[in-house]
This record gives C-alpha cells, structure tokens and sequence, in this order.
C-alpha cells in the first residue's frame, strides 16, 4: 500500500516539485499517474522506493514510515519495489541473463534459483529465449521488456513504472501496458507515470492527475 | 555455477534464499572481478602498484638500513666483549682479591687477567719506544683487571658497570661499549624512524589507492546507482572495491619488497666487504619478516582506502 500524506518536495533553488501531496493506492490496486512533462511524476515516484526524501509530509509504505527509515533499512524496502525508470537502464555491456539476474545475486538467491526465476520473468515479457543475447542487440522495446522483467523477477508487492512506453510504438505500448495489467490482476501494487492520455484510456484504471506539482484531478476508473 | 536447474521446486520467497551461500560466491566474484579488472585495465592498475610500492619500500628501506647497522655493530662487538678495570691507588693485596672474588662470581665475566703497574709500565715503554721511563721515581700507572666478558650484549656491559660501581676499589672502567650502545641507539632510531615513515606513507597510500578506486567507482556509478536501487545492501556495493583496494594495496607490497631486495643486492657488495675487513662474512638479505610486513600493511591500507572512499562515495550515490 502506498500512501502520501501532505507530501511537499522543495528543491534547493525554492522551486517545489511536488506541492502538497496526499493520496491512497491501497495494496493490489492500480493507479496511472498524469501530467504534462515537469509536472512532478518523476519526482512523486522516485520518493517510493526512498530515492528521495520529501521536504515535508509522510510517505507510507506498507505501512511503515520512510522518514523513520534509517539508510540501513533501505534495501529491504527496495527489495519490495520492483521499477522501470528512465535514469536508470540496462547494463548494456552484460547479458540479456545477467541484467534479470541482478536483484536475485543482490537479495541472495542461488544460481539454480535464479536461472529458474530469470526465465520465467523473460517468458512473462516474451523474450525466453534471448537470455545469451547482448543488451546492446536488442530493440528499444525489447530493452524495456528486458527492464520490466527485471522489474519483477524478485517477485515485488509494488511495481512502479515512470513512462515505460516513452520512445515505442503504440502496438509496442499497448503489450506493455497490458503486461502491466496482468500483475496487477495477480496482486502487485502498481503505479504508472505516462503522459500517453490516448493509451491510458484503453485502461479501467484511477488517474492521478499531477499539474506543476499538485494533484489537479483525480479520476475515478471509467469503463 | 553447476547447481542442478530443475529439480528444485522450493516454493516460497524466503526459502529459496540463502544469504551465507550467497555471501561465499559473491566473495569469490568478487575476487575473481578485482583479478580481472587488474588483467583488463594494466596500466592504470599497475602504475598504482608501483606508486603503492616506491612509496613503501621507503620506511622498508630505512628499516633494512637499521638492521645492516645492528649487524655490523655485532661484528664490531665480538672486539667489544672486553673491558679494563683501573683500580684506585693504593689499593692492597686484599682488597684486589677481594674484587677478584667478586668478579669472579659475575656471570658476565669470563675470564680475568691482573696486570701489575709494573707490567703496565713495560708494556707502555715498549709501545711507546721511550727509554728513560724506568727512571721514574714512582710508576704512575694503576693495578689494572683486563676482563673478557661472557659476551658482548650491551646489556651484558651496562650490568657489569651498576656494579662495578659499588666497588670502592676500582676506579674507572674503559667502556669501550659505548660505541656499541650507540650503534643500538642509531638501530632503534631507524626502526622508530622506519615506523614513523610507515604511518605518515600510509596515509599516502590510503590516498593513492583511494583516488585510483574513486575513478572506479566514478566509472561504475551507474551500475552502483541501479544496485542500491534493486535493495543492495552498502556492503553488497562496497564489497568489489574491497577486493581491489586490497590486492592493490598486497601487489604494492610485493613490489616494496622487490625493490627493498634490490637495494639490499645492490649494497651487499660493499658491506660485505666492510665485514671482511673485520674478519666477519656477512651477506646482506631481505629480512623475511620485512615481506610480510610490507604485504600485510599495503592489503590493510589498501582495505581501509577502500572503506573510507567506499563508504563515503556508495553513501551519496544510494541514500536520498
């Protein structure tokens, strides 16, 4: 569950990112964040996982408070947060294998375990099969596929995405999107930055709607 | 890597992890990747290695210098295991025997030899090629003790004087010891000196390691970033610049040692020499403690580099 309460994010020249900030995404829901570019999306996710810290209000997750977090809890937070960031891709010099594998080594799987999960995560984004290839021979949309099943290999209560579509075409968009959807059908918390208000309205799915750092709307799912 | 893939059906999330597995093979990744990046990247590498090793076999040097002193020093000791009693004027038969009986209960006197003015005097016309001394009306000279000592430890010496200085019969002592002292006072001040440049070129090579792991790290940021997002723990990040830190700091090490065992050939012809002129063989070598020495400080150093940049540069890229 994530929960925002009163959430300000102020930046060292005076400017706020994010402007008073509250909502609720309860656990196993799914929600799209909106707005226009510089709106605050980035800014609102990257405080999920604490690669942030807000300059006022409270950011739950799960329950649990990240301003009484201490650094040291940070990876077991993360741990339960699976993301598709901008900032932060593919290693391009390893494997297809070895950037899927990456979140396993780190929580302490065994190779045996890790191959099994890998591949299962590859099958879920379509790419079982590729695991020898080289992250600089694959396609933009497979290189975010790649970072989806990443994304999920550790089997994340949470999965945050920030414009996970961004340069792909709309057929491409809408099988990741749909992928999407289908954890959240299995119980995985997600939450979505895009500004793609065509693609977005093919989902019965709530709309956070950021506007230079405030929330401007916030929309029921239609369907 | 040879764990079996597909007969394993543990289900749930905590039980198919195992940390101290896990801990063990990242270890051994670890090692195998500081191995490799030392392979990949030799000249960055291997200029700090020799950096690392110049600058330790510095107080390594000095030190070896303090040893050759301490074994020269013995040489000059084996002449040194001797010393003359002068006893006071007008000292009688008794009291000289009674000093005798005690000397000769010293454990560190071996051997003793009275030699009467008289003998002194002949002795000193002799040498001195002076005819006319006989004519004195009194012979000027003292009784004096010839003793050899047990051996030719300073320590030896300086208890012998304590307490030959209780003893009202013998007036002075040659302390032809004092060189030897000296010769140990110049040791342990190479050896303090050797130390005191360890400490200070220590904090050079925590330095030198350290800003040839923070280009590194700098080059590693990325992957850095994306582990501590994916919940790597700070040790998990710190753990391959250990490995570097380390292995550069042991490498620098063996290359101190190298370059202390070169100086060491590279004089053994003189000082050998010199002993040969005394009558002693030596042949200089690296002392074997001295490697270890070298090797051990530089792996520290480089480990403590490494925690200090490590931790001070993992910290910024991981927490907000």
């Amino acid at each position: 569950m994530i929960e925002f309460a009163n959430v300000s994010r102020r930046y060292a020249n005076g400017q706020f990112g994010l402007q008073d900030i509250s909502f609720r995404l309860p656990a196993g829901r799914m929600a799209f964040l909106t707005g226009h570019s510089g709106a605050g999306k980035s800014t609102l996710l990257r405080l999920i996982p604490a690669l942030d810290r807000p300059t006022s209000g409270k950011v739950l997750i799960g329950g649990y408070d990240l301003n009484r977090m201490g650094r040291h809890q940070y990876p077991k937070l993360r741990r339960q947060i699976g993301v598709v960031f901008q900032d932060h891709h593919l290693l391009a010099d390893r494997l297809v294998f070895d950037n899927v594998a990456l979140p396993l080594q780190v929580s302490g799987y065994l190779p045996g375990d890790i191959r099994r999960r890998v591949d299962a995560a590859l099958d879920k984004v379509g790419l079982l099969g590729r695991q020898r290839a080289r992250i600089e021979e694959l396609s933009g949309g497979e290189q975010q596929r790649v970072n989806i099943a990443r994304a999920l290999v550790n089997r994340p209560r949470i999965l945050l995405a920030d414009e996970p579509t961004g340069n792909l075409d709309p057929d491409l968009s809408r099988d990741i999107f749909d992928r999407f959807f289908e954890f959240h059908a299995v119980g995985v918390t997600v939450l979505i930055a895009s500004h793609d208000v065509e693609l977005l309205k093919q989902y019965p799915v709530p709309r956070i709607a950021l506007n230079q750092g405030r929330i401007s709307a916030f929309e029921e799912a239609e369907s | 890597m040879s764990a079996p893939a597909h007969h394993e059906t543990r289900g749930t999330r905590e039980k198919s992890r195992h940390p101290l597995a896990a801990w063990r093979r990242h270890h051994r990744q670890c090692l195998r990747g500081a191995l490799a990046r030392l392979i990949r990247r030799p000249v960055g590498a291997w200029a700090t290695i020799l950096v690392l090793g110049v600058v330790l076999s510095l107080p390594a040097l000095v030190m070896t210098l303090g040893h050759q002193v301490e074994r020269l020093g013995a040489i000059w000791m084996s002449d040194a295991a001797r010393m003359d009693l002068y006893l006071a004027p007008g000292t009688d038969e008794a009291e000289r025997q009674s000093l005798r009986d005690w000397l000769d209960r010293q454990a560190t006197v071996a051997e003793q030899r009275v030699i009467p003015p008289e003998e002194g005097l002949e002795t000193l016309t002799e040498r001195l090629h002076m005819d006319g001394l006989e004519g004195l009306d009194s012979n000027p000279l003292p009784w004096v003790i010839e003793l050899t000592l047990s051996d030719a430890r300073p320590d030896t010496r300086l208890a012998l004087a304590e307490g030959l200085r209780e003893q009202s019969a013998v007036a002075e002592f040659s302390s032809g010891g004092e060189w030897i002292e000296r010769l140990e006072q110049i040791r342990a001040f190479f050896d303090e000196l050797g130390w005191w440049l360890l400490i200070l070129l220590g904090l050079t090579v925590v330095f030198v390691v350290g800003n040839t792991l923070r280009l590194e790290l700098h080059e590693r940021r990325r992957e850095i970033a994306l582990i501590a997002l994916i919940g790597g723990t700070e040790r998990y990040m710190l753990r391959p610049l250990l490995y570097d830190g380390t292995l550069t700091g042991l490498l620098g090490g063996l290359v101190a040692s190298g370059l202390v065992a070169l100086a060491v050939s590279v004089t053994a012809g003189p000082i050998e020499r010199f002993a040969a002129s005394y009558g002693a063989a030596i042949s200089p070598q690296i002392d074997p403690t001295l490697v270890l020495l070298l090797m051990t400080a530089g792996a520290l150093l480089g480990w403590l580099s490494a925690q200090v940049i490590g931790r001070f540069y993992i910290g910024r890229l991981s927490t907000p």
